[in-house]
Formats: C-alpha cells, structure tokens, sequence
C-alpha cells in the first residue's frame, strides 16, 4: 500500500530533480522510486568511518614513467 | 553433412581452411536463415545485407592468397544495438536515436572487423540495455525461438534469438545485470560476462559505467573462448580496461576437472520461493556431473542475494540516471516506457545511497574472493530461478527485478559463464552461471567445456522449420 507522505517525498525530489513525469508514466515511476527507496536501507551496514567505497580513484596511470601499473 | 548454420565457429574455422567451404557459402546461409526467421523472431534491428556478402568475399580472398586474420575469420556475426558501427545506424533500440550513424567503430567491432569477421547485422535490445521486453519501440521485442509467444529475457534479447535461432554463430551483447546470462540461460546459448575490464567497452553506448561489460553469446564454450581471443584485450581509451595479459582462452577445453575445487553456492538460490524445482533439480545434477568428471564439489554461502541486488541496483539506476539526466528533462516523450520508468526513479537517490552503495561494494567483492576464491577454483550458481516468462507476464507498467541471479557478479566483477543445463517439462532452456576467479576466464570456459561435452545439451535445438515454412 503506497505511503501518502513518501509519496509526497517523491513527488519533491523529482520536481527538485527538474522531471514533470508525463501522468500516463508515473504509477511505474512511484512504484520502483518507492522499491529503490526500501533497498537503499540495505546499503548501509555496520563500517567504520574509514572505509572507503570500492570505486576510489587512482592517480597510478599519472605515475612517472617506469613506475605506472 | 552438417547444415552451414549448424557449424560451429571452430567447425567453420576448420572447413573453411580447408577449402571446404566459403565464408560467403556461409554468410549466404546466415543472410537466407535471418531472412526467413526475421518475420517471427524479431531479433534484428538492422541487417547489413550487402557489407556482409562484401566483406565475406573479401575473406574468401585472404584465406585463398594465404592471409589468416585468426579464429573468427570469415565468421558470420551480430552486435547488439549498442556498440558503435562506423557508418552503420546504431540505434540503442530507443526513438532518441533512431537515426544514428557513428563515425567509428567501438573498439570491439574494430577488433571484430580487423579479426576478420563479417558483421551480418545489428541485434535487438531491450532500451538503452534495460528497457523491456517493449512493443512501443522502433522495432518489436525479439521473440524466444523456443517458444515465440515468450520473452528471450535482456536485454541482449536479439543477440540470444539470433545465436538460438542459428541465424549466426556470434552475437555480442552487453551485461551490467546479467544482459548476457540471462537471455542465455533462456534461450539455451552460451553467453560470458567476463572480468570487469577484460574486454573494452569503449564505443558501446553505456547503462552503468562500473558495471557494464561486453561480451559473446555463442552455441558453444569453445566458440566463446576462440571469440574471446579476438575481443579481449587492453584499451587506453576505455577507462576501466585492465592491462593484464591475455591468456590462451582454448587452454582447458578439452581436460577433464581433475585437480579443480569447486563450489556450488545452492543455498544462495534455493532458498528464494521463485526458484523452480526443475532450475534446482538441473543444478544439482550439474553439480553432480562436474564431481564425476574430477572436480571436487563443495557447498559454499555467499551473502544473502538482496545484499547484491540493492548494490547493484542502486548502482545502476543512480548511473544510468546521471547518463539520461538531461533527455529525462527535456524529451521524456522519446523515451519508451519501461526505460523512462526505471531511469527517472534515480531522481530519489541520494548522493549518501551511492556511497554506502561503492562501500557495500567493495565489502561484498571481499567476501566472494576471500570466502570463496580462496578456497575454491570456481563456483557454480543458478544464472535464471525460471524458464522464460510469456509476454504476456509482463505488465503495463515496469515492474520489479526478480526471477535472475546475475547481478552479484557486476558487482564483484568476476568472470562469469552461464550455459544450458537442460529443459523444463515445456521444453524450455535453464542455465547456470560458472564463476572464476578475476581474470581467469579460462578456467570457467575449461570448467564449462568439460560440462558441456558431458551433458550433451548443446545438440538440442529450437524447431524452427515451420516458421521457416511460412
């Protein structure tokens, strides 16, 4: 059962967004927005402050010649 | 004799070095089976007739004045939708670009075309990778040759129905949350994600930049591998390329499992009310072939499958939706409906969702390569809990991802294989996934050789001649 007041939350962010979903379009929309919302919950597991996320950038292809790789 | 699109690519190979026949004796035969298919198939969104029948001529004169550009020689072959062809409209399978004509070649289709290959046209997809099965489209949803009234799954929807239905030996597709196993395991081909930067993705239009990969579909595991030896490679212009080595991908086929450990992570998918008896039933049989063909066989856990799949996915929509961020806006109308709807949904995440998201990433990966991989050479899977779904499942509106166990491997980006384990009681395709370690595709494809050769699945093919009759 849709969550009027989520609803209303998604309805903001994609307006902030700058989206004017075509009416035709939006229950999809509002149902995975809504799903999306639920497994972001998932994401965030116990870790310390320092872990750093897997797509950290990497400077070793600027590495003087010789020393790249 | 064996029927020309009955060959297999290392078949053909050896035919056609022998002056038994000619790539364009074979690419005629790929031209007149996608002639007669196309009708009730659908797996095409152009054919490139006459480039085809010039550049197979063009093969049979190298090959006769002693010039062999490799494995793929002569070979009849289709790209998904999506990889750039220099002068040839590549469309995404989306109104946006439905007139689109590159000026280049993505790098796989140069490495295609310097290795000889003859492109016979461009595969079907679902929009812009993701956006399907949809019939308000430019062109209609490719159809399962083993049962036209169902979806081949995506989004390399035309690459499987064109490798299924025999039209080519050779589809390349791309996969970013099982684009390739899936449709394979539904349409009993071959298909290989291999390791995240194995094979360049530069020129191929993108879904999810960390987590798109290209790759072959094929009949066989040796057809993948001799493809594999033409893509694979280092390429300075894709960002995410790896400059490994690349090894002998033919090495395993043909050796037995002795020495291999192996894992089964059956738990992972058995538990999930979705799974078919019939999908469990042929993974463990599988299981039970691969320990009698040497191998030892170990069940392993892995982290629960929503861990991977709210990774991934929130990965996937929050990138693809910074790609489409301006045509979102400003011509929502272009777009078909199944893609606006699962792109416009990344509006609601946050830029703290994507981090945890790279965090529980990289969390993940450690736990496949320090659970599994260090003990175990490879680890078998489900690729699909289902048999291919009816068109007429699908809904209005998009609905949620179920029903394939794919995506964990985008996420960690090992290597993996999915290939036919038999059929269910309608006679419709189920797969599994191989998965390697990084980098070590080969021995996934010796894993996969020596299963295949035993099983024997590979000889059985979809009935078209009735469509071929009409």
């Amino acid at each position: 059962m849709p969550d009027k007041a989520f609803d209303q939350e998604i309805t903001a962010l994609l307006a902030a967004a700058g989206l004017q979903v075509p009416p035709d379009l939006a229950a999809g929309v509002y149902s995975e927005a809504r799903d999306l919302r639920r497994i972001t919950s998932l994401l965030r597991g116990p870790r310390t402050a320092a872990a750093e996320p897997s797509n950290i950038f990497s400077l070793a292809r600027y590495a003087p010649a010789g020393d790249a790789k | 004799m064996t029927a020309l699109n009955e060959l297999s690519i290392a078949e053909a190979g050896r035919k056609l070095r022998a002056g038994e026949i000619t790539s364009t004796a074979l690419t005629q035969a790929s031209l007149s089976r996608i002639a007669a298919l196309e009708p009730t198939l659908d797996a095409f969104v152009t054919v490139t007739r006459e480039r085809a029948l010039a550049d197979a001529v063009r093969a049979d004169a190298e090959l006769a004045a002693g010039v062999d550009r490799g494995p793929l020689h002569g070979i009849p072959y289709a790209l998904k939708d999506i990889y750039a062809t220099a002068g040839i409209r590549t469309t995404n399978h989306s109104r946006l670009f439905a007139d689109q004509i590159p000026a280049e070649d993505c790098t796989v289709a140069a490495k295609l075309a310097t290795g000889g290959g003859v492109l016979v046209g461009k595969a079907g997809t679902f929009e812009f990778a993701i956006g399907g099965p949809s019939f308000d489209l430019i062109t209609p949803p490719a159809r399962n040759p083993w049962d036209t009234s169902r979806s081949t799954s995506g989004s390399s929807s035309g690459s499987a129905a064109a490798v299924a239905a025999g039209m080519v030996r050779l589809a390349m597709g791309s996969d970013t949350g099982g684009s390739i196993r899936g449709p394979a395991a539904h349409c009993g081909t071959v298909g290989l994600k291999a390791t995240y930067g194995r094979v360049s993705r530069r020129g191929i239009f993108p879904l999810s930049f960390t987590l798109d990969h290209a790759g072959p579909l094929t009949w066989s595991v040796e057809d993948t591998a001799l493809t594999m030896q033409v893509i694979a490679g280092h390429d300075p212009l894709d960002p995410a390329s790896a400059d490994v080595p690349v090894p002998d991908f033919t090495a395993g086929i043909g050796q037995d499992l002795a020495g291999l450990k192996i894992g089964y992570a059956r738990s992972f998918f058995a538990a999930n009310p979705i799974t078919s008896a019939e999908v469990l039933a042929a993974l463990d049989k599988a299981a039970e072939t691969i320990a009698g063909l040497g191998a030892e066989v170990v069940e392993v856990e892995l982290p629960t499958y929503e861990l991977f799949e709210a990774c991934g996915r929130v990965i996937l929509i929050g990138e693809a939706y910074a790609i489409h961020e301006q045509d979102l806006k400003s011509r929502p109308f272009a777009y078909g409906r199944y893609a606006y709807q699962r792109f416009a949904p990344g509006a609601v995440l946050s830029a703290a969702d994507m981090v945890q998201a790279f965090r529980l990433r990289a969390e993940l990966t450690s736990i496949v390569n320090d659970r599994v991989f260090k003990s175990c050479d490879a680890m078998i899977t489900a690729s699909a809990l289902t048999e291919a779904a009816p068109f007429a499942n699908f809904a209005h509106d998009v609905q949620r991802w179920v029903g394939m166990y794919t995506i964990p491997f985008n996420v960690t980006g090992n290597p993996a294989l999915s290939l036919p384990t038999g059929f269910s009681a309608g006679g419709l395709p189920l797969g599994m996934q191989i998965v390697g370690k990084p980098f070590d595709e080969a021995t996934t494809l010796r894993i996969g050789a020596a299963y295949e050769a035993a099983a024997g699945w590979t000889s059985i093919r979809p009935t078209l001649e009735s469509a071929i009759a009409a």
